[in-house]
């Protein structure tokens, strides 16, 4: 079956159609959300709500776009709704690497290279960190990402393109040691 | 570093960064399942213990439908759409004024998280206000009385909101709330909340 026959079935009140479309997609929602927020709670959280969301308002969907790029939006707006809570973990976070992390030459063959890339990756804003992650790591389009944020898709890739910008500046200086 | 070594890093990341671990779909389920479409359905063996509590309801529901039928025969016959709405109101007076009494009780709540958090104060007590009115929220959104779709609009978002703040950590410094006031400024929750209050008390008998 096809997500438009279970989300039929499911409006009509099959949950076992409920049950498989949250089967098919639950885990990249659960995937992308853990890949932003970094916290298995939360992202066990967040996907939950989603769901909850998406079953409750399921009359709503009007099949115009995609029903993953529906639900991500629904899963990205729970998880901005929620950032909060991320802000201070990453904040939390910041402090125990920067206290952890020492002074260190870095070369494109360095180790520390990529836990640099990864620091300054959390570093950036969630307007900017989250197109990176959804374009660079998870691969989605712009198109999808627009979909999803709500936002313009030139403006997915001005973003994207800020956030490389930000981390290559972070990151100047490595491997010309 | 440039475009092209960056795009290779971060693609490698795919494999290393926050990789997440084995949704567990299951347990996930079982809280989506609940929330979103009530009970599960009990299996069988269930039945039989569950045949008291629907003689019950049935029977509550049986006296639900014939009392107000024995006392609409005993009042006058309606002329007007005015009175019409007067008896409707008198029909749905205890709804009405937990509806009412939640809508002040959480509009104290959020003037007051807004107010005091921008001035730096602690706010004691906050979550737990929160909390009681979530759990307030969701028996009004459960209930077969609510029938206005604002309302029910309002307070979808209104359970988004506290859940929100429910989730805020215990400190003793004053939250930084910017994304609640985010939200409640998107959704414009603190104006519909005012105009439902208003139209909920001059509704009032």
């Amino acid at each position: 079956m096809n997500d438009l026959e279970l989300i039929a079935g499911a409006r009509a009140g099959d949950r076992m159609a409920a049950h498989r479309l949250y089967e098919r997609h639950a885990p990249r929602v659960y995937r992308l959300l853990y890949r932003t927020v970094g916290d298995e709670e939360m992202a066990r959280e967040y996907t939950q709500d989603t769901f909850v969301r998406v079953f409750q308002r399921l009359d709503q969907f009007r099949g115009e776009a995609a029903f993953t790029t529906w639900l991500h939006s629904v899963a990205m707006s729970m998880l901005f709704t929620g950032l909060r809570k991320v802000k201070r973990l990453r904040s939390r976070e910041r402090e125990l690497t920067a206290a952890e992390s020492h002074p260190a030459k870095t070369s494109l063959g360095d180790p520390h290279l990529r836990d640099r890339l990864r620091s300054e990756l959390e570093r950036l804003p969630v307007r900017l960190r989250v197109p990176v992650v959804m374009h660079d790591i998870e691969g989605f389009t712009h198109r999808e990402i627009a979909e999803t944020l709500g936002i313009p898709e030139g403006t997915s890739k001005a973003r994207l393109a800020e956030g490389r910008s930000r981390l290559r500046e972070a990151l100047a200086g490595i491997g010309r040691d | 570093m440039d475009e092209k070594e960056l795009e290779e890093q971060l693609a490698h990341l795919r494999d290393t960064w926050r990789v997440s671990p084995e949704p567990p779909l299951a347990e996930m389920w079982q809280n989506i399942e609940a929330r979103a479409f009530g009970p599960p359905v009990r299996p069988r063996s269930w039945t039989r213990a569950l045949l008291p509590l629907a003689a019950t309801l049935f029977l509550g529901f049986g006296i639900g439908q014939v009392v107000p039928n024995l006392l609409r025969s005993t009042t006058p016959v309606v002329k007007t759409d005015e009175e019409a709405a007067q008896i409707q109101r008198a029909e749905q007076p205890a709804f009405v004024g937990v509806a009412t009494n939640y809508l002040e009780r959480v509009t104290a709540l959020l003037v007051n998280l807004t107010d005091e958090s921008r001035k730096g104060h602690t706010l004691e007590g906050t979550t737990e206000r929160a909390r009681d009115l979530l759990a307030t929220t969701r028996l009004l959104l459960d209930s077969p009385d609510i029938s206005d779709p604002h309302l029910r609009d309002l307070l979808d978002d209104l359970e988004l909101v506290l859940a929100q703040i429910v989730r805020l950590p215990r400190r003793d410094d004053a939250p930084d709330v910017y994304l609640i006031d985010q939200a409640l400024d998107q959704r414009d929750v603190l104006p519909r909340l005012r105009v439902m209050l208003a139209e909920n008390l001059t509704s009032e008998p």
